[in-house]
């Protein structure tokens, strides 16, 4: 029961700097990328929160890689360069 | 804006928009695209972290994910060195081999413009039945309508 309670606070505490996950889907129903591959609508319009935004995105706002597809925003093509900042 | 950013729209890459995404509101920015940065932060959705395990099942820590206009994964890079020359000249090599195509993705006559004269010829194409890679705009594979729609709408400047 003890390590139950300790398993449970140390998952709620490391959740509290994470920003909110609105429709975090489980990764076996998700895809897996290589070079080539294009991402599917469904991944594209995953929605996530800009927690330090600037320009288009404003902190609060929420982004999603369709945004930045000009086949679906009417025309607005952008390559989009992902910087991956996180300490896995 | 990033001294990397800069340095790409010095070098005529307007079009590509740089993010960087973190797990917490409290992730150290790497150094590398963030000099001088404010860059959008978007934050991978916990506990999942789609966005890293799509791309680098297991993560990869300062790894960059180049897209194409439509989504299409064009290459990845990770910054073990920092953004050094050897990284620079990839990210840079591999958008100038897909820049162009994306810029111009709907000047079907091939004169740098996109007008009525792209939507005339945008129709004829779907009326002979044909494809045309640069009237595909959705790149589904066919040229229909909803190709046209689009034209129109980049006219309209509800595009770019």
């Amino acid at each position: 029961m003890n390590i139950f309670i300790l398993i449970l606070v140390s998952f709620l505490f490391s959740q509290s700097e994470n920003c909110v996950a609105s429709d975090s889907q489980p990764m076996d129903s998700r895809s897996i990328y290589s070079i080539g591959d294009t991402l599917s609508v469904q991944d594209q319009s995953t929605i996530y929160d800009v927690c330090n935004g600037n320009g288009d995105y404003q902190t609060g706002d929420s982004f999603s890689f369709i945004d930045l597809n000009g086949s679906q925003n009417g025309g607005d093509y952008k390559i989009t360069l992902i910087s991956m900042n996180a300490t896995w | 804006m990033s001294d990397f950013q800069d340095e790409l729209r010095t070098a005529g890459y307007e079009n590509v928009v740089i993010i960087a995404v973190g797990q917490t509101n409290i992730s150290q920015f790497n150094s590398n695209f963030c000099n001088n940065s404010d860059l959008p932060l978007v934050m991978d959705q916990y506990p999942f972290l789609p966005i890293r395990e799509q791309f680098s099942p297991n993560g990869l820590h300062k790894q960059v994910v180049i897209l194409d206009y439509d989504g299409a994964l064009l290459g990845t890079y990770t910054l073990n060195s920092g953004l050094n020359w050897s990284a620079k000249s990839y990210i840079t090599d591999v958008i100038a081999e897909y820049y162009e195509q994306a810029v111009l993705l709907g000047d079907i006559n091939g004169d740098e413009l996109i007008n009525i004269q792209d939507i005339i010829l945008s129709i004829n194409v779907i009326l002979a039945n044909e494809y045309n890679e640069s009237a595909d705009l959705n790149t589904d594979g066919i040229v229909n309508i909803l190709d046209v729609v689009q034209l129109v709408n980049i006219i309209l400047g509800n595009g770019q």
